[in-house]
């Protein structure tokens, strides 16, 4: 939350709702980043956390193609001594969402919730390489980073309320270490993208966009 | 190839009473009522059927059917003891039970609660209930009227946003 940030101006979004196990915020990045989306255009759009209804209706109303691997355990599982991270990743999206090498989706957004936080350096660097070859020239990367010391134990979940705001459900009341990302640090592992926008929520979260 | 209307005549008696005894349990939800008609076809939970399943009416599975299934403007339902592995082409598909395959939805597509399904989706509509697995991509066009509609997020973030949003100091 003390981060400093050279360039990137931070805004503070106050309201939140607590609820039971999770809590709704705003998100107005990706709220921007839906409002941004053309209603003529058709546009491919990958969600790395499991389906949920809130997605699906977010995006129902454009023309598009919601690739859903639900693949978040076995990307976490993924480790950056394994020499075959490569053939790994290539076989989750493959059996998940038939990407092959031949068959190339051309993604325009690309929705990784918190799991940056989770994975690991390598492996999270493996899957931006990986999945360069699926993208389209105007991808748009959207995440959200810990900002506070501790976060919870596993990814939460996420999903799209229909009044625009983000509800985050996370069961593991459990915490760890957050490995407390600097944006250098993350254009590192988001490499050759750039920081479009980010924002400072009163969650914690820091939501970022990137573009190549 | 297996015609519905020569396999029902073949397995029709047994089939229908086991249908019936499944009904009631279909009816709490709205989205059943549609699925669930009394004159559906049902394939049995002991049955397995390797192949193509045509047909005009609407079909329930229960049982195991690998192959494809082509019930253009009919509805198909695996229910949850229902093990499926083919493409189907159908007006509405509900997944109950398990699927492994692509489902071409005229009208919608829903996985219940009890559903896993693996493949890729392209209906108008996609309904995927709390607690639903579902891998794979899902096709949307917007319905008519639809595009841009009050409903969508951007629309509604519209005029909220400038009374959320407060400068970092």
């Amino acid at each position: 939350m003390h981060a400093s940030y050279s360039y990137i101006p931070l805004t503070k979004v106050d309201q939140q709702v607590s609820q039971e196990s999770g809590f709704a915020f705003n998100s107005p990045i990706l709220i921007d980043l839906l409002k941004s989306l053309s209603q003529e255009a058709h546009h491919e759009i990958l969600d790395i956390c499991p389906a949920n209804q809130g997605v699906i209706d977010a995006f129902s109303s454009y023309h598009c193609k919601l690739y859903l691997p639900g693949c978040v355990k076995a990307l976490c599982e993924m480790i950056s001594d394994d020499d075959d991270t490569e053939n790994k990743l290539y076989r989750v999206f493959t059996k998940n969402i038939g990407f092959t090498k031949k068959q190339r989706a051309s993604l325009n957004v690309i929705l990784l919730w918190d799991l940056p936080n989770y994975l690991d350096k390598q492996v999270m660097i493996g899957l931006i390489k990986y999945l360069s070859h699926h993208m389209h020239e105007r991808i748009k990367l959207h995440f959200y980073i810990h900002s506070q010391q501790q976060m919870p134990a596993s990814p939460g979940s996420y999903t799209i309320l229909p009044e625009g705001k983000v509800w985050l459900e996370n069961s593991n009341d459990t915490m760890m270490k957050s490995p407390l990302y600097f944006q250098e640090a993350l254009l590192t592992l988001f490499h050759p993208f750039k920081v479009k926008r980010s924002m400072l929520l009163s969650s914690g979260l820091k939501e970022y966009i990137l573009e190549l | 190839m297996i015609d519905m209307k020569q396999f029902k005549d073949n397995v029709s008696s047994k089939i229908k009473a086991h249908h019936e005894q499944e009904i009631p349990e279909a009816h709490d939800k709205e989205t059943h009522a549609v699925s669930v008609k009394t004159n559906a076809m049902a394939i049995g939970s002991s049955i397995h059927i390797n192949g193509d399943v045509t047909g005009n009416e609407d079909l329930v599975i229960q049982g195991h059917v690998e192959g494809t299934i082509n019930l253009k403007g009919h509805n198909v339902t695996i229910s949850k003891s229902g093990k499926v592995k083919a493409n189907i082409d159908a007006n509405q598909i509900i997944v109950e039970g398990e699927l492994t395959g692509d489902m071409n939805g005229d009208e919608k597509v829903v996985i219940r609660a009890s559903g896993h399904a693996y493949g890729n989706i392209v209906a108008p509509r996609v309904t995927l209930e709390d607690g639903a697995m579902f891998k794979g991509s899902i096709e949307m066009e917007p319905r008519q009227g639809q595009v841009a509609n009050d409903k969508s997020p951007a629309n509604i973030m519209q005029n909220k946003e400038s009374t959320d949003l407060k400068v970092a100091p």
